[in-house]
């Protein structure tokens, strides 16, 4: 993956978990983006927190998994997490389905500042795991050497070629 | 003289000094036969064509089911399951191929763009038609369409055509981190490193 591929999709990662809080930070609830991430959220106004006495979009679990998406594109794991990223998902996801669980059967209450949390750490592993797996291959693909750098004049055909035998 | 043993031999021993013209032509005829390579599968993104809009069809058209469209209440769950299911299907039809993270990544943010153009062109349109209906529901209650409820009808409507590049945008990066955990927690073996 190029230089500027990797950055665009970077950008668009942390644009798109951005999205809900800009029009929280904006103060906006335009119906069409109710609309829009009614199909992505519940948007029960129970479960969703307000910023500046506006309800948010999207409930306060999207809210963290949204924000931990574009933290994890601007701040990923270390490199060395990427062979483990199956069991890292596996552990964030526990916090995650133990608070749903739990809040669902009513053992508790609904807490945003949990459900925050929870959402913020499965979003940011999963993000963040994708750009370090990225950044892994980008050093891995830059270690391999080029025909130059090996030595071999790529306008001389080589001998052991189909071409350059006949 | 040194014993020459790499020369070919003549019946008392002594090398030959020539070489019979039928020993080389093989080697010629062989190297000189255009016998087709067996072919590589072809590298780059173009490969996963089809299979990217199949991920955008399956996504968008399960994202546009109003009372399906509730799963993906969790982390675009229909998306990434749109993009998760094509993915199977090239592994299925390239049993031999693999994909790199980043390969994976870049099909769910092409697929995840697709399913939201047509999730929200489908939304749109669905969103017209229930205006629609509901004008011809206030026509045939009251005499008259209000004023303020035709306006306002007119503005959701463009509003909702403004929210489409939001809704690609969405799903396009939601889409690249399906693509990526759909290859890791699939397709193990077919990750490409």
């Amino acid at each position: 993956m190029s230089g500027r591929l990797f950055w665009t999709l970077r950008a668009l990662v942390a644009t798109a978990g951005l999205i809900p809080w800009l029009f929280a930070a904006a103060r906006a609830r335009p119906a069409a983006a109710i609309a829009l991430f009614h199909g992505l959220c519940h948007q029960l106004p129970e479960r969703t927190a307000c910023l500046g006495g506006v309800a948010m979009l999207v409930c306060s679990r999207c809210a963290g998994i949204y924000a931990g998406v574009a933290l994890g594109a601007l701040i990923p794991v270390p490199q060395r997490c990427v062979p483990r990223a199956r069991k890292l998902l596996c552990v964030a996801a526990v916090p995650l389905l133990a608070d749903v669980i739990l809040q669902a059967a009513g053992a508790m209450p609904i807490l945003h500042a949990t459900r925050l949390t929870t959402g913020a750490l499965a979003g940011w592993l999963a993000s963040a795991l994708l750009f370090a797996a990225l950044r892994v291959e980008r050093v891995s693909a830059s270690d391999v050497p080029t025909g130059k750098e090996r030595g071999v004049n790529p306008g001389v055909p080589s001998p052991i070629s189909r071409d350059g035998g006949a | 003289m040194p014993f020459d043993s790499a020369r070919p031999r003549g019946r008392i021993g002594r090398p030959l000094l020539y070489q019979p013209s039928h020993a080389k032509a093989p080697v010629n005829e062989e190297l000189s036969s255009p016998v087709p390579l067996p072919s590589a599968p072809p590298a780059g993104l173009g490969r996963f064509k089809k299979h990217i809009v199949l991920g955008a069809v399956f996504g968008g058209l399960l994202s546009s089911i109003p009372l399906l469209n509730c799963l993906n209440f969790f982390f675009c769950l229909l998306n990434m399951a749109g993009i998760a299911l094509a993915l199977s299907m090239y592994f299925k039809a390239n049993p031999n191929d693999r994909a790199t993270n980043g390969e994976a990544a870049l099909f769910g943010t092409l697929a995840g763009a697709g399913a939201g153009l047509i999730a929200g062109v489908l939304g749109w349109l669905l969103g017209i038609l229930l205006a629609g209906a509901m004008a011809g529901l206030m026509a045939s209650l009251a005499d008259k369409l209000p004023p303020q409820f035709a306006q306002q009808m007119a503005m959701q409507g463009t509003m909702n055509l403004v929210m489409i590049p939001v809704q690609i945008v969405l799903f396009a990066g939601f889409g690249a981190l399906g693509g990526f955990l759909s290859l890791i927690l699939f397709f193990k073996d077919k990750l490409r490193t």
